[in-house]
């Protein structure tokens, strides 16, 4: 039974903190009533992957933001200066405590099951991820109409003629075509609450559904796959790790090898070895009671405080 | 005791990405950004 929840067993407190995020981002009761401050609210994203095509949720999420302004020719500074503000004080804390697809994935992980490691060269893939579609192609690629067969076409936007260029339909394509986080609280609500978009259904609609199914199968078996291989938003905040004002040290001569944080981290690293990783959630897992090895601080420098 | 290159590059990298998300969230806030992050939309 240890085993199973070793994700919370030595930080309740994370568990708490996500579930009472999940409803915060995602369960909109508490605006129900207050459709103003709703209206308020969903115009501020937050640092977490969360659709704002969700029906419940109340904030808005800043991978679909940054791109739907790509989208209409502007930069989202708004969402750019949060990221840069959330992961200079922070690195990618928010995934850990307030994530609620990061959360959901841990979940599935919790069902018994052999457990695999995820191949280190996969955590690139996210990189590319967050250049070629959430930057480049909500830029340069958009989708044309024939207007004889009415057959939509994807193509480059420098190919459209000139004239053409300014009216030409772009994506926001990460959401378009990868964001499991979507598909589960956006696609999958929307149509089976909504009967008109059921001829709307196709081929991309499955293809989503079916990146959702390996993303959740594959979270039973690995750590956070999603988070590790895919997520754009973490690539972004995990660069800010190793500057970040939140750090994490590792004090060799006050480890005793128990590998109680290499069980207990939730991206399947080593904290021991790369405590300051971009992989690393600041989930606190690993800054455990029993263990004075690995130690939170917060520090410009790299100093260690004299007290920890 | 000399400092590495990386423990004095690393708190400027820090204070530099404060300021500058610092300058872009006001920047956004003037030219009214936040009526164009809108919640509503239906992607499938």
């Amino acid at each position: 039974m240890k085993q199973k929840f070793s994700f919370y067993v030595h930080n309740w407190s994370r568990l708490f903190v996500l579930i009472i995020a999940l409803f915060v981002i995602d369960g909109h009761f508490y605006v129900k009533h207050y459709p103003q401050v709703r209206e308020f609210l969903m115009h501020i994203p937050i640092p977490v992957l969360n659709c704002y095509s969700v029906p419940t949720t109340v904030f808005a999420c800043p991978v679909g933001t940054f791109q739907h302004f790509l989208v209409i020719g502007f930069f989202s500074f708004v969402t750019f200066g949060m990221l840069l503000l959330v992961g200079g004080l922070l690195g990618r804390w928010t995934c850990g405590w307030l994530c609620p697809f990061g959360f959901v994935q841990e979940l599935f992980h919790l069902i018994p099951s052999p457990k695999f490691k995820i191949p280190k060269w996969s955590r690139y893939i996210k990189y590319v991820i967050l250049l070629v579609f959430v930057v480049i192609m909500p830029l340069m690629v958009a989708v044309t109409q024939n207007a004889e067969t009415g057959k939509h076409k994807v193509t480059l936007v420098s190919q459209l003629p000139e004239d053409e260029q300014e009216f030409a339909q772009r994506e926001t394509w990460f959401c378009k075509l990868i964001c499991p986080a979507g598909t589960l609280g956006a696609g999958i609500p929307h149509v089976l609450k909504n009967e008109n978009l059921h001829e709307l259904v196709g081929m991309l609609y499955w293809w989503k559904i079916a990146l959702l199914l390996i993303v959740l199968i594959a979270a039973v078996f690995t750590r956070r796959p999603f988070c590790t291989v895919i997520c754009p938003l973490g690539a972004f905040l995990g660069l800010f790790n190793r500057i970040s004002l939140l750090k994490l040290t590792f004090i060799k001569e006050k480890c005793y090898n128990c590998n109680l944080c290499v069980r207990d981290c939730p991206m399947g690293l080593d904290p021991r070895k790369d405590f300051n990783s971009p992989e690393c959630i600041r989930c606190m897992n690993c800054v455990q009671k029993k263990c004075f090895a690995i130690r939170k601080y917060a520090s410009i420098t790299n100093e260690i405080p004299k007290d920890n | 005791m000399k400092k590495s290159a990386s423990a004095t590059i690393k708190p400027i990298l820090l204070g530099i990405s404060f300021v500058i998300g610092f300058i872009f969230i006001l920047v956004g806030i003037g030219m009214e950004e936040f009526y164009e992050i809108s919640g509503n939309a239906l992607t499938l």
